[in-house]
């Protein structure tokens, strides 16, 4: 059994030998000064990106939740986002008290717009086109920033869909049924955030660029690793399969796992559990097999009606916690059930498109 | 239901206020009910859209409100008799965000010409992302760049 390093406060030693030292530390909490001003400056752009995307005619819902992800992942997004409807209410305003009209482009050659040109505008209007007389070109700030980065795609998957995405970097994704997570790739750091579902990652180790999945409050950190990462119903899991990895919550170290570790977080606050299990295990749904050891088929059920389209429904609370070990391939769901009905006392009952499961009678 | 719970976690986050979320998407639905085509193809982003441009209202209208409260407040210290109302900021904001403003239009100027009709036609001229794309023959994710830019720029600078 390998041994478990459940990290608190106290213990950062350990983290700080792992991470390479107090500057790597910092970095990472991002507590250096030139850190916190590069993210402000980032948070603000990304929020100006944000701004435009969302006042676009062509706002898609997976936009809204992406955008609400970015929204929640840090404080600092929020206020940068304030800042910028901020200043798009005050033009708002400044155009409907008639204070500023619309334009004094002179390319647009549209003169109905310079009899209305704003009175108290028109020094600063004046000695701009003084300037391009005389061919001087005022710059007091660099260009524009080049066009925005995308603010992070999203990768989805229906029921029943499985989907590898390979990232530039040669980092591979695997996602399983039913789940979304956002990409953002940085100049820093390369970025992933689970909203819901499972998905396996394996990592191409780069120093330089570190590889985080947020999943809720949990950040995921690499190094050069597989691993799973599954968000059901608030139940976060992490499973290493091969590699390290190290586990924050809300930027606090509180776990390293090595190969076939696995930490659990369950709702309602309930302290982090790591665990030894069977990483290939964990792993298997992506190649299309699920497997159990001595799980209850409740939970059966629930990872089943992620790949089905009928419903797997149990009847009586004695079938939902038998015990389940064995191999699933997830070929039909016809023979899925079928198999279940020849390792488990249970009889099924197809109803439509719908499956209900009842335990046998003699089973009591 | 579950749209609903979601509407509620968005907005709550927006507005930093459950009670503000809950009150705006009770009134996203109360607004529903009193239309009835609706766009099919992707609902979900039809009610964010709903409560998205409520909220903008809202955020006008409280604008206006405090800046009238702050002008109410001038006039009882400066003593002067309280004249009607309007939604005009007293005279000393209006000072302020004039030179605000004035700041912005420099601002604006130092960009590319392109971004600047871009976000001249869309912010000024109220023309949507889409209605500027047509205008200027470039694409819409052009128009958003564009405007994106405008933004980057302006609030960068702090004005």
């Amino acid at each position: 059994m390998i041994a478990r390093r459940s990290l608190r406060l106290s213990d950062r030693r350990g983290v700080l030998a792992f991470n390479g030292g107090l500057a790597a530390f910092r970095r990472a909490l991002g507590m250096s000064r030139f850190d916190q001003t590069s993210n402000a400056e980032q948070a603000r752009n990304e929020a100006a990106d944000w701004f435009a995307r969302l006042q676009s005619d062509e706002t898609g819902g997976e936009d809204w939740i992406a955008f609400e992800t970015w929204l929640a992942e840090d404080s600092a997004h929020q206020t940068a986002f304030e800042d910028v409807e901020r200043l798009w209410l005050f033009l708002d305003e400044a155009v409907k008290s008639k204070a500023v009209v619309p334009s004094n482009v002179r390319t647009l050659g549209d003169a109905r717009r310079r009899k209305t040109w704003p009175i108290w505008a028109a020094p600063a209007a004046a000695a701009a086109v003084a300037a391009v007389a005389a061919g001087v070109v005022v710059l007091l700030k660099p260009p524009p920033a080049p066009p925005p980065s995308n603010p992070g795609q999203v990768i989805a998957t229906l029921k029943g869909e499985r989907r590898t995405v390979t990232l530039t970097d040669g980092s591979r994704i695997d996602l399983d049924a039913a789940s979304r997570l956002i990409v953002y790739a940085r100049d820093q750091g390369r970025r992933v955030r689970l909203v819901e579902g499972q998905a396996a990652f394996t990592v191409v180790h780069d120093p330089s660029r570190p590889f985080s999945v947020i999943a809720g409050d949990q950040t995921i950190r690499d190094v050069g690793t597989t691993f799973d990462v599954s968000r059901y119903d608030q139940t976060l899991s992490v499973t290493v399969q091969s590699g390290e990895v190290s586990v924050a919550e809300k930027g606090v170290p509180v776990a390293q796992l090595g190969a076939g570790e696995q930490l659990l977080q369950r709702p309602g606050a309930a302290p982090l559990v790591t665990r030894t299990v069977d990483a290939d295990a964990a792993l298997a749904w992506r190649s299309g097999t699920l497997i159990y050891r001595n799980q209850p088929l409740r939970t059966v059920a629930v990872d089943l009606n992620r790949y089905f389209s009928g419903a797997i429904r149990i009847e009586g609370d004695r079938t939902a916690e038998l015990r389940f070990s064995g191999v699933l391939t997830l070929d039909s769901e016809d023979a899925v059930v079928r198999r279940l009905q020849a390792f488990l006392p249970i009889v099924a009952t197809r109803k439509g498109e719908d499956f209900i499961l009842r335990g046998r009678p003699s089973s009591r | 239901m579950q749209k609903r719970a979601d509407l509620v976690r968005f907005f709550t986050l927006r507005l930093r206020s459950s009670e503000a979320a809950e009150d705006l998407v009770q009134d996203i639905y109360i607004k529903l009910k009193d239309i009835d085509a609706r766009p099919i193809n992707d609902p979900s982003a039809y009610l964010y859209r709903v409560g998205w441009n409520m909220m903008l209202d809202r955020l006008r209208k409280q604008r206006r409100e405090t800046a009238r409260e702050a002008e109410w407040s001038n006039i009882n210290a400066n003593r002067i008799a309280a004249d009607a109302v309007t939604d005009e900021p007293s005279a000393e904001n209006a000072v302020a965000a004039r030179e605000r403003l004035e700041h912005i239009v420099n601002a604006l100027e130092r960009l590319p010409a392109q971004t600047q009709r871009v976000f001249r036609l869309h912010k000024f001229e109220g023309l949507s992302q889409g209605e500027v794309a047509a205008k200027l023959g470039v694409s819409k994710s052009a128009v958003e760049k564009h405007v994106s830019a405008a933004l980057r720029h302006l609030v960068g600078l702090n004005l």
